[in-house]
This record gives structure tokens, C-alpha cells and sequence, in this order.
């Protein structure tokens, strides 16, 4: 693995972080949902993709940032995942303490 | 009166910075100063360096076994690129968001530790 990354990784990086930061102001009880969503989302979808297919990349950022603009309204609290998403999550776990050790 | 200007020698020019740079192969100039500032205002490089651990511990593709502070995590952890993103953005617990720019270099645990160190907020 290239230790380099293009720019258009750095934008899908960036867009992954965002999501992430997303679900972190989501209510707690249904933050595990919105972190498999956007996980399966992201994980499938690079792999659903050959990485030198730039337009089919970019129009996938495009998608992703309306995607996640509707998202990140405070108004959405809660999300929807599939069975295919939880046996996805099942196999493969991300983190598995979410909240911070006590110090 | 040959040997007392030897001695004198050896005392204006000390040997530890040479040392100290074998000790910490990464370190910038300045770097030792940053550290102790940290250390007094709460997190010792220590501290920190667990706390890493830690959280990298909680991530159940990361085999605990290969977990060392040298470790990289697409090369040596078995992490695509994704997940590094999600482990660099776990580091932020620390209280600190990290800006893209400098996230995107963070590919090894040690760099980790060390921006969390030179970071005076993180706590």
C-alpha cells in the first residue's frame, strides 16, 4: 500500500470524516445505527467501485456530501439499517468501546 | 595544567545532545521543551502513549500482538485506509479536532502520540 495518497482519497477521507463527526452529535441511543450506516455505506461502496474510475468517484463525492448535508440536520435523529447492513456490521466490528474511559 | 584544561573541555562541551537524539529518532529541534510544557500542564508522553493504546486496542480488526508504537496502521495493523481515518478520528477523545491536513499524515501510532503531545489542549 502507496503511503501517498491523491487528492481525490485526501476528499473521500475528508467526506468519511465528516460523517463520522456527524454521528457523534446524533442522540446517543441511536448512534451505533448511524455509525454502521455510515461505515456500510462508505466500506461498500469503495468496494463496489475500480479505484482508477474517477468520474464514477467524484460523482459518488458529490452524492455522499448532498447526502450527508441532509444528515447532518439536527432534525434527522434517527436512521434506518438494513439486515444486510447489521450482518455486514457483524463481520465486520468496528470499535467496540464508544465511550471514553473515565481519567 | 594540561590535563585541567582537558577536563575544562569536556565540561564546556557536553555529550548528551548527540545522546538525546539516538533516544528520540523523530524528534524535532525544540521538541524537548514542547514535551516538558505538556508534561506540567497534565498529559506526560506516558500518559499519552497508553491512552493511544488504548484506544487502538478497542478497534477488533487491530491485533493486540502486533500493536508497538512504531506500527503503521495500513502496513502493520492490517487496517485499509478507511479505517485508519476512523482510528485517527478516535485519537480526537483527546478533545482535539484534528484539521484534515494534518490528519491525512498521521499514518503510524507514534505520530499519533506525538501530535496529541505537541497539542496543548489535549487533555
Amino acid at each position: 500500500m502507496s503511503t501517498r495518497h491523491s487528492g481525490l482519497q485526501k476528499e473521500v477521507f475528508s467526506l468519511y470524516r465528516r460523517a463520522l463527526r456527524m454521528v457523534n452529535l446524533k442522540p446517543e441511543q441511536a448512534r451505533q445505527k448511524f455509525l454502521l450506516y455510515v461505515r456500510y455505506t462508505f466500506k461498500s461502496q469503495a468496494a463496489a467501485v475500480p479505484p482508477r474510475n474517477i468520474s464514477a468517484i467524484e460523482h459518488m463525492l458529490r452524492r455522499g456530501r448532498r447526502q450527508l448535508e441532509m444528515y447532518e440536520d439536527s432534525k434527522v435523529r434517527d436512521c434506518w439499517v438494513s439486515k444486510e447492513m447489521l450482518e455486514w456490521g457483524k463481520q465486520n466490528p468496528g470499535r467496540s468501546v464508544q465511550s471514553r474511559p473515565p481519567t | 595544567m594540561s590535563f585541567l584544561r582537558l577536563a575544562v573541555r569536556s565540561v564546556a562541551r557536553p555529550r548528551v545532545a548527540p545522546r538525546l537524539a539516538a533516544t528520540f529518532p523523530h524528534a524535532r529541534p525544540g521538541f524537548l521543551q514542547v514535551a516538558g510544557y505538556a508534561a506540567a500542564a497534565g498529559l506526560s508522553k506516558e500518559q499519552i502513549a497508553t491512552r493511544v493504546l488504548d484506544v487502538l486496542k478497542g478497534f477488533e480488526k487491530v491485533d493486540p500482538a502486533k500493536l508497538t508504537p512504531s506500527a503503521s496502521f495500513t502496513d502493520d495493523l492490517g487496517l485499509d485506509s478507511l479505517d485508519a481515518v476512523e482510528v485517527v478520528m478516535a485519537v480526537e477523545e483527546f478533545s482535539v479536532e484534528i484539521p484534515d491536513a494534518e490528519a491525512d499524515e498521521i499514518k503510524t501510532v507514534q505520530q499519533a502520540i506525538d501530535y496529541i503531545a505537541k497539542t496543548p489542549d489535549a487533555h
